[in-house]
């Protein structure tokens, strides 16, 4: 065996010595920075969290913006064509009513009313207005052939609205008995369960007491008859609550999740509450929209000529179907614009709209359309109220069943679930989910809460201990080197041994401390871990607290709004308006 | 009954018109021949339903939480029966509404054709029969919530309004 020189020896030990510092700074430098790194993580991944919640929040705000780009251009595209297409026919229509002033004021010469008339007879061919208008003036001259012929030409373009036309025109000439044969004709052409939009018209003249009392008479006689026949079918009176029901419906507004974050993110209960608010939230809404519709005063015409004419422009403008398709479509667009893009909102709010530019109603129907879309009946607010008077029975049972809907579905307590990446803790320590509700007693489930944050660290701890089993591995190996280092004789076994097992001490102590200092890092977070999730689990609570007593003030208006439609004068289609 | 045999007016389309006088395009009809008879009694008992109730079958409801009496509470749940039979709208499984006994019984179940009345706590699972009828019964704007064989589930305001 050769010599050995021990100083050489003890070299590579001081060697050996220094190197193994140098490791153990590096592995604590490199432990140090793995903390800042952990920690940092749990910083990234809150802001993550928040960066994705305003990424998504931009995204919606984006598509709306552009929903609402997309809806104003095509707005203006659709108006374009609803002039192109129809805009020949308002200089007929400006013609008609200036024709009528012309005769009151008796400044224009037949020949000069002749001639216009009958050019725009050829310009606007198939509409009905242009011979009801040739005729309004060879009736003017006295000329009853041509009149005669112009107005068999109206009436087989269209029966109902030349029938109406000429009896408000007679009954503007103070014409009565030809006024009201003229109505005769036009009630012989209705069905009450397809009923034209041009009704409208009716029921304005109605609650102005346009057409005389010989007139009124008849109106308001077909009125009840046909409103008390067609309301002995279920189904149309359904229809009726149900129309109702969708107009308070649209009214609701929209809850934002920011107004209840811990219940947003921790309740799968939340979607019901959210619910639950934005319909009760409808109910003022229809008070504050009924309540000024109930304290208007309709503008009172100075003469019956000025009421005619405003009438007889309403049945020229408002009613021709060929323009019904446009209309429509631009009521979406116009619903795109006042629901900001919510396109979901748009569609149900233009669906339920839409309705009102249905071709062939049912009486019943066409009354609460003018109830609830004045504008695109054509009918002012005097007619409205009017027809809320007479659908009051409707509004009522469909407020009751529309708060019935939402009441049953309200909760009567929250769910609770804090995941496990409810807190950064939660993250860290492995956290698994916690379930609770709102009913339960506080105290009762913050010491839940607490055993649960207590079963974690618990469980953290004997996962991250310091385990006798972790020193096989390095005991092993330290017996395997110091074999192979006997195999140069039993000092070279005990080299070996000295070696391999002095760096396995090293690492097993160094892992044994880190085990250590976790254990004990989680021991001193525990009570910081359990405050940020009872926390949470408080301000949830608070939440559904706040929540309860918005739902129960908004909830309560339905009390307000049954008492308007209470004092609602009840009318049976126009008898009050005789009485006055 | 009575009500089976009024004669009523349907809707034909295409008035005739003769010489300037309308022809009405009604023609009286008995109701029979076109609605079938379960269909029209379905109909009638609805519209029942939907009649105010009276103040007195309101007084008797209430009365029941409190009535310490079991022969008074079977006579008043037996006068409530007939109320509802002579009002004609349809079997009536039973009511429900928030209890006034207090804590820790939140609401009750009246079956009243069982003269059976049953509290229940907040934490006690209500029968089938009225578990539609909870969330509408802890609602302050009613008093009680009607339960019909049909299904139909009323509640039923204060003023006796459905």
């Amino acid at each position: 065996m050769a010599d050995i020189d021990i100083n050489s020896l003890n070299r590579v030990f001081d060697d050996m010595h220094s190197h193994m510092s140098r490791i153990q700074g590096d592995i604590e430098e490199v432990h140090n920075n793995v903390g800042v790194i952990a920690r940092d993580l749990s910083t990234t991944t809150t802001e993550l969290r928040e960066l994705r919640q305003e990424f998504q929040e931009f995204v919606t705000t984006a598509q709306r913006v552009a929903n609402v780009q997309r809806s104003e251009t095509k707005l203006g595209n659709l108006k374009g064509d609803l002039e192109r297409e129809f805009g020949h026919y308002s200089i007929v229509r400006r013609s008609s009513i200036g024709t009528l002033q012309a005769f009151d004021v008796g400044n224009v010469s037949d020949k000069t009313v002749q001639q216009i008339s009958e050019e725009l007879m050829i310009q606007t061919p198939r509409y009905w207005l242009a011979p009801a208008l040739v005729g309004l003036a060879a009736w003017s001259r006295d000329d009853k052939s041509l009149s005669d012929k112009s107005v068999d030409a109206a009436f087989s373009r269209d029966k109902a609205k030349t029938s109406l036309f000429f009896a408000l025109v007679l009954r503007r000439q103070g014409r009565l008995d030809a006024a009201t044969r003229w109505l005769r004709h036009y009630f012989a052409s209705l069905d009450p369960r397809n009923l034209s939009r041009e009704f409208g018209v009716v029921l304005e003249s109605v609650a102005g007491n346009a057409f005389g009392p010989a007139g009124q008479e008849l109106v308001i006689d077909k009125l009840v008859e046909w409103t008390d026949l067609l309301r002995e079918d279920e189904t149309i009176v359904e229809e009726q609550v149900a129309n109702w029901r969708t107009e308070i419906a649209v009214q609701r507004g929209v809850v934002n999740g920011g107004l209840f974050p811990r219940m947003a993110a921790f309740s799968p209960t939340w979607d019901r509450v959210k619910d639950g608010l934005e319909h009760a939230s409808a109910l003022e809404n229809v008070r504050v929209k009924y309540q000024a519709v109930f304290d208007s005063t309709p503008s009172l015409k100075s003469s019956l000529e000025d009421q005619m004419d405003d009438i007889l422009e309403t049945l020229v403008t408002e009613y021709d179907g060929e323009e019904l398709p446009l209309r429509r479509e631009i009521v979406f667009h116009e619903a795109v614009l006042e629901h900001d893009g919510d396109m979901a909102r748009a569609r149900e709010s233009a669906d339920f709209t839409v309705e009102a530019l249905e071709e062939g109603m049912d009486a019943a129907s066409l009354v609460t359309q003018a109830a609830l879309h004045p504008d695109l009946m054509g009918i002012g607010v005097a007619t409205q109220k009017l027809s809320i008077g007479a659908g009051k029975q409707d509004f009522e049972l469909a407020t009751g069943r529309y708060t019935q809907e939402y009441r049953a579905a309200w909760p009567s307590s929250v769910d609770i679930v804090l995941d496990s990446a409810h807190s950064n803790y939660a993250t860290a320590l492995g956290f698994g989910t916690w379930r609770s509700n709102s009913s339960t007693p506080e105290a009762v489930a913050e010491k839940a809460l607490s055993a649960e944050w207590d079963r974690v660290i618990t469980g953290f701890i004997e996962a991250n201990r310091f385990k006798l089993t972790a020193i096989i591995v390095p005991a092993l190996i330290t017996v395997g080197v110091s074999l192979l280092f006997a195999l140069g004789g039993v000092l070279w076994f005990f080299i070996g041994l000295v070696l391999a097992g002095g760096i396995s001490t090293l690492l097993v102590l160094r892992r044994k401390r880190k085990a250590d200092a976790a254990v004990a890092e989680a021991q001193r977070n525990r009570d910081a871990a359990f405050a940020v999730s009872r926390d949470i689990y408080r301000e949830l609570t608070a939440e559904w607290v706040d929540a309860r007593i918005l739902y129960s003030e908004q909830d309560g208006t339905e009390a307000d709004v049954l008492r308007l439609i209470e004092a609602w004068p009840a009318i049976n289609l126009g008898k009050t308006v005789v009485a006055e | 009954m009575s009500w089976l045999s009024l004669p009523h007016r349907v809707v034909q389309t295409g008035d005739i018109v003769d010489g300037g006088n309308v022809v009405p395009a009604t023609t009286d009809l008995p109701v029979s021949a076109t609605v079938p008879s379960d269909v029209r009694s379905g109909q009638l008992e609805r519209k029942n339903r939907m009649r105010t109730r009276g103040s007195e079958l309101l007084a008797a409801i209430a009365k029941l939480d409190t009535e310490p009496d079991p022969l008074a509470r079977h006579q008043i749940m037996e006068w409530i029966q007939k109320e509802y039979d002579d009002r004609g709208g349809g079997i009536l499984m039973g009511l429900f509404s928030r209890c006034y006994l207090g804590p820790p019984y939140i609401d009750h179940a009246m079956t009243v054709n069982g003269y059976i009345c049953e509290h229940y706590t907040r934490a006690d699972e209500v029968p089938p029969l009225y578990r539609g009828s909870r969330a509408l019964a802890a609602n302050p704007a009613y008093e009680y919530v009607e339960v019909y064989g049909d299904g139909a589930v009323i509640p039923i305001r204060s003023n006796g309004k459905p």
